[in-house]
């Protein structure tokens, strides 16, 4: 019971949050909301037992992505105070398109309900320890070094090539700046 | 299966995940559809981004399968949040170089090629 009100709690913070994040006029709120909204995903992630991941979602998306969200809103701050309009055909080319978005994904969802895939109810601890054997994030580890080792070399090569990128795009600017 | 199960089972049921990822999917196309500001833009992304993790993450708890299919699902998700983070420092990088160069990163307002 106080289970599933947590779990309802957590998926009207992620829902809440995104959706002020939509409407919120100053950029600087949005991109707090949308903080909130990665909060409550990570709620539900620990509620899917993947607790590695609630932690990524953290650390990664809230610790890093969204500081770094909010430095840009920041630095460009003579645009932050401006009242953010949006573009002309947004809301009548957006909303349709949303809402069209929703109903595939919840047909989608339903027919995977229905089709009895992902059984509705697992309450007995014993199956449920037999089909995941998960401790913590052990398998996880043996999963990227085994079967996804490429994808994940291919990631830390791609971290490389982004690291370099981003600050040879900041760089090359400010050299050409102070050139002249 | 009634509302009243359906609000009762809460965790334990795939329902409620699938319902919060469509819902987070189809509020990041807005958002990507109503932001004029390169960096709203970006939070939408990341939005739509989230939701697919969030999916992956629920069909590997809640699909029957052997136990050699378990923790794929995440697997994808881990992936998922290291490109989003790749996506998010570069776009940021170019919103920089952009405001450097227009005063500005109004995505309308950042055009010279006019045709």
């Amino acid at each position: 019971m106080i289970e599933a009100a947590l779990f309802w709690a957590a998926c009207l913070l992620a829902v809440a949050g995104a959706a002020v994040c939509v409407v919120a006029r100053n950029l600087l709120h949005a991109a707090f909301a949308l903080g909130a909204s990665l909060l409550g995903v990570a709620v539900l992630y620990l509620f899917l037992q993947a607790e590695l991941l609630a932690a990524v979602q953290v650390l990664v998306y809230i610790g890093g992505v969204l500081v770094l969200t909010v430095f840009a809103v920041m630095f460009s701050r003579d645009i932050e105070g401006r009242v953010q309009l949006p573009p002309r055909w947004g809301w009548w080319l957006g909303v349709p398109t949303a809402l069209l978005t929703l109903y595939a994904m919840a047909r989608l969802a339903l027919a995977t309900v229905a089709s009895g895939a992902c059984p509705a109810v697992r309450s007995d601890p014993a199956t449920l320890g037999q089909s995941i054997n998960r401790p913590g994030g052990g398998n996880l580890g043996d999963l990227l070094l085994g079967p996804h080792l490429v994808p994940f070399l291919l990631v830390a090569v791609l971290l490389t090539v982004v690291l370099v990128a981003a600050v040879a795009l900041v760089r090359k600017e400010r050299k050409e700046a102070g050139a002249p | 299966m009634s509302v009243t199960a359906f609000i009762l089972a809460g965790p334990a049921q795939i329902g409620g995940y699938l319902a919060v990822a469509a819902v987070l999917f189809a509020l990041g196309v807005l958002a990507c559809a109503t932001r004029r500001n390169a960096v709203g833009f970006l939070m939408g992304i990341e939005m739509m981004l989230n939701a697919a993790a969030l999916n992956f993450a629920a069909f590997d708890r809640f699909h029957v399968g052997t136990a050699a299919a378990a923790g794929h699902g995440q697997i994808m998700a881990l992936f998922i949040i290291a490109l989003a983070a790749a996506e998010s420092a570069v776009a940021l990088a170019m919103v920089y170089s952009v405001y450097r160069t227009w005063r500005d990163i109004d995505l309308a307002a950042t055009s010279e090629l006019k045709g």
